[in-house]
């Protein structure tokens, strides 16, 4: 009969860690990179744009019903500008929910920036519609609307792509809309330098801001 | 349909959404205990029935609804899946195991060199604190839950923690040394403490600290990621630290009832010499 080695506790542990590292590496997926942090991106943790880009020339119309030109409304403010649709089941309400606890703990000495929402689903979001969706994360935030072509002339004016409603979802209530996922920072001198993409988080926000209201960008 | 939990990034519905992986595993475990039962009718059916319980935890922890909204959209209900896998059924399953299992653990040398070794509580601690701590980082978790495997590959480290933090009191094993009566609910309290510092992170943390919950579709508007991680804080302190502490009363009732009818059951040495001599008085007199 054969001799039992009894199993070492060096080698026990050894072999139970091993496993435990395998089965964990072995379903790692690497999260995509939010946003660089290197010294190309001035260390924001958003993505620096090519060429800032100026508020479109386009008078929207805000949930009062009364016209709202962005750029005489919000001129030398920082301002944030989404444009997205109340009914949209993941990207806007978790961009626009990261923006109120960031915003506060960010304390900007000039006062908070404006939030600016743009509906691009013009069937389905109506001034009151609007006003509740926003109301959920701050009522300071601004909602707009405007024609679709108005809308897609904004968007080309920030280099965006215009506005897709789902074709498979046509005719009926329940349809997915494509649109910008990022959010465009206007700083004080009323051009954007910078966007968020969808999954910035709280705290790249609340880093970010303070840096962002008073950066001078012919400088930085 | 998806064999096991995941963060799938949609939009939470309450349309239901079974899981292949977990209902195989549960009907598994079901198999097995039915079947090493047969060795031993006697086998206590209380123990039989909480490991039956047992079985229908690891269920409930690892099928829609609690391992939909825990995998992918909430801290808290992640929590609370650890604390039912981790502190009860575990425990269940260790308590009703077969005796096979047992006579299994103690059928070669080796085997029983492991027991050994899982019987040592301060390994028994260091061990479920480490694979716990690990499991639960922000580094693994936000990059494992995001796909079925890696989601059951933690679910599964949770029940290896379990059996780890378990086995130094609730031993399948009759030869493995096991902790009773005092030194149990020392080594059980220590390990009610020993995921604090990992909770206290959750509570005072300033902003959310896993992007998986932080960045998932609401599921109760106005409910911030920073609510749900406090909460998820609180299951882990309050509810694991109760679960913690009913076993703890529960081990020290049944250990001062055992000590107590041991005490009564023994006459004291001086009264049975003195009845003896007493005994004997009597035995001369009647002479």
């Amino acid at each position: 009969m054969r001799a039992e080695r009894p199993l070492g506790r060096r080698g026990f542990l050894a072999g139970a860690g091993a496993l435990a590292a395998l089965t964990l590496m072995g379903c790692a997926t690497a999260l995509d990179d939010i946003g660089g942090s290197d010294e190309d991106n001035r260390n924001f943790q958003g993505r620096l744009l090519p060429q800032p880009v100026a508020k479109p020339d386009v008078t929207f119309t805000d949930t009062e019903g009364r016209p709202y030109d962005l750029r005489t409304a919000t001129d030398g403010e920082m301002t944030m500008v989404l444009f997205g649709y109340t009914s949209c089941p993941d990207v806007c309400p978790i961009h626009m929910g990261a923006l109120p606890p960031a915003i506060e703990k960010a304390r900007l000495p000039a006062g908070d920036p404006n939030v600016v929402f743009v509906g691009v689903d013009t069937a389905r979001d109506t001034p009151e519609k609007m006003r509740e969706f926003l109301d959920q994360f701050d009522r300071r935030f601004v909602g707009l609307t405007a024609t679709p072509e108005e809308i897609d002339r904004a968007l080309a004016e920030v280099g965006f792509p215009p506005v897709v409603i789902d074709p498979e979802g046509k005719g009926g209530d329940d349809y997915s809309v494509g649109h910008p996922g990022q959010i465009l920072v206007f700083t004080p001198d009323n051009l954007a330098h910078i966007v968020y993409p969808f999954g910035t988080r709280e705290q790249a926000w609340a880093e970010d801001l303070p840096r962002l209201a008073t950066i001078d960008w012919n400088l930085a | 349909m998806s064999w096991w939990c995941s963060a799938d990034g949609r939009a939470w519905t309450w349309e239901w959404r079974p899981y292949l992986g977990a209902w195989l595993l549960v009907g598994f475990l079901f198999a097995v205990y039915t079947w090493a039962y047969r060795s031993d009718p006697d086998f206590p059916l209380r123990r039989k029935l909480c490991a039956l319980g047992g079985i229908v935890i690891i269920l409930i922890a690892t099928d829609w609804p609690m391992a939909s909204l825990g995998a992918g959209y909430l801290l808290s209900v992640q929590m609370g899946r650890q604390v039912l896998i981790v502190l009860i059924a575990v425990p269940l399953l260790m308590y009703g195991a077969p005796p096979v299992v047992g006579r299994w653990l103690d059928g070669s040398q080796r085997r029983r060199s492991v027991t050994k070794v899982l019987s040592n509580p301060l390994f028994a601690v260091l061990a479920t604190s480490g694979l716990l701590l690990a499991v639960n980082t922000p580094l693994v978790s936000d990059r494992t839950i995001i796909s079925p495997l890696g989601s059951f590959a933690v679910d599964f480290l949770w029940i290896v923690a379990g059996v780890l933090m378990w086995f130094p009191v609730q031993s399948p094993s009759p030869m493995a040394p096991r902790l009773v009566g005092p030194l149990a609910l020392v080594y059980l309290f220590i390990q009610s403490i020993a995921p604090l510092p990992t909770s206290f992170f959750m509570t005072w943390a300033e902003y959310p600290l896993f992007a998986t919950f932080e960045l998932a579709p609401r599921v109760v508007q106005g409910f911030s990621a920073v609510d749900d991680q406090e909460l998820a804080s609180g299951i882990a302190q309050v509810l694991g630290g109760l679960v913690i502490w009913f076993q703890i009363t529960a081990r020290f009732l049944h250990w001062a009832i055992l000590r107590e009818r041991e005490e009564n059951a023994t006459v004291p040495d001086f009264i049975r010499r003195a009845d003896a001599r007493e005994a004997a008085r009597a035995a001369r007199t009647d002479r």
